[in-house]
Order: C-alpha cells, then structure tokens, then sequence
C-alpha cells in the first residue's frame, strides 16, 4: 500500500495513518480504478462504502477525510479517461472572472466589443480564440495574458 | 476543481448520499423563452431522503441550476415531477 497519495491537482495526501479497515478499503477503490470501471460505478461504490467506514461522524468531515479525497481524486480521473467530463481550463477561469464583474454576459460583450456569440463559441469549447482576441476579452477585465510555469498532474 | 466532481462531493455533503444511474440520457426540448429546439445531455442521480428535506434539495438545486447554466432542473418526487428554476 503506498503511502502518499498526489491528485490531479497536486495534492499530497499521507496515507500512513490508515486503519486495516481504511487501507482494505482503499486498496478496493484502487483496484476498481485499475480495471477502469465506469466513473458512475465506481462513484456509486465509494459514496455507498464510505458511510459504513465512518458511521456516525458529521458528513462535513468525512469529505475532508483522506479516503473521500482519494476516492474523489480516481473518480475524477475516471471521467475525464472516459470522456465524461474534463479538467478546469482557462475557460473556466475566464467565465468566472466575467461572471463575477459582469451582471450579463451582453453587458461584457458590449464593453469587449465582441459579438456575444463569440463569447459563447469560446466558452462552450467550440472555438479556440487568437491571442490577440483573448488579449482584447482579459484587457477588458482588466486582465493580461502572462506565463507561468506548467503543473504535472499527479501521476498513479 | 471540476463542476460535476464538485456536485458530487456536495450532494454528499448536504444529503448523505447519491445513486447515479448507468449512462446519460439524450433528449431534446423547447426552450420557453427563445422557441428553439435544444438537445441536451442528462444525468440522473438518485436520493433517498426524508419529506422533510425536499425542500432543502428544491434549494439546493436552484443554486446547482445557476452553476450549470441551467435554466430549469428537472426533479421528480414520488412520481411527482417538478420544474426547478433558479428564477423562482
């Protein structure tokens, strides 16, 4: 059984003070992710088998708890290898600045001066925008394009 | 973190628990304000609660909708169907 465990997002989490009943029931989960069971499925499991490990303890603390965070992490890979959902991109991030400034979306297009179908073909994912046209969307947010080093996604 | 991840981790959080049913369902409606023919994919998760906090998940979906971009969420409640909108 290893002793840390590192998520999608970079996350180390220290596996060592896992009870017997804890470490079977990772050992479980690994091994439904190994035979890459449908991310419902396996989503299914962990949510249904995780109550049993902690009876009674407030659900606020079980979703912090390694085993939910682990769970949650091969879950999340399960879909994206699945194509059922995908990793946050910078759309996502640039929806949120809008969503945020902006009472509508018309109302930033009007500012940007870009034709509000755009916005949409970009965020839907159906359009990959030119730098310059990203560079025109973040200059009016306020925003510049910068560079920043790349993270590797934890690897199993 | 992933929208649909986090959904997850939240229907947990507040009710406990979820069944999600095998596959998406793809279907299509009328979208009421625009008149237009939208097709869509869905997935179907499964709670068992008790009738008192019906109306706590009714809250919950109403935010999950505006997340979602969703305009309206379908809820059924034994057997009852029910339209969820974030604008009520």
């Amino acid at each position: 059984m290893r002793r840390r465990y590192t998520t999608l997002e970079n996350q180390t989490i220290g596996l060592e003070k896992l009870s017997d009943r804890e470490r079977a029931f990772l050992n479980k989960a690994f091994m439904l992710y190994a035979r890459k069971v449908d991310w419902n499925e396996f989503s299914n499991f962990y949510i249904s088998e995780i109550q049993k490990i902690f009876g009674p303890v407030p659900r606020k603390e079980i979703v912090k708890s390694p085993l939910f965070k682990v769970c949650g992490d091969l879950e999340l890979r399960l879909g994206i290898e699945q194509g059922q959902t995908r990793r946050s991109d910078y759309r996502d991030a640039l929806e949120k600045l809008i969503d945020s400034e902006f009472d509508s979306r018309y109302q930033f297009c009007r500012k940007a001066n870009i034709p509000q179908d755009t916005l949409s073909r970009i965020l839907n994912k159906k359009r990959e925008p030119s730098i310059r046209l990203l560079n025109t969307i973040l200059g009016s947010l306020g925003f510049e394009l910068t560079f920043q080093r790349k993270q590797i996604p934890g690897r199993l | 973190m992933e929208r649909w991840h986090y959904f997850r981790e939240k229907l947990f959080e507040e009710f406990g628990g979820y069944t999600i049913a095998p596959g998406e369902y793809l279907g299509c409606y009328t979208d009421p304000d625009t008149h237009n023919i939208v097709s869509d994919q869905s997935r179907k998760y499964i709670l068992a609660l008790p009738a008192n906090e019906v109306q706590k998940l009714r809250r919950f979906l109403r935010k999950e909708a505006i997340i979602f971009k969703q305009k309206t969420i379908y809820l059924q409640v034994g057997g009852k169907v029910e339209f969820i909108s974030f604008r009520k």
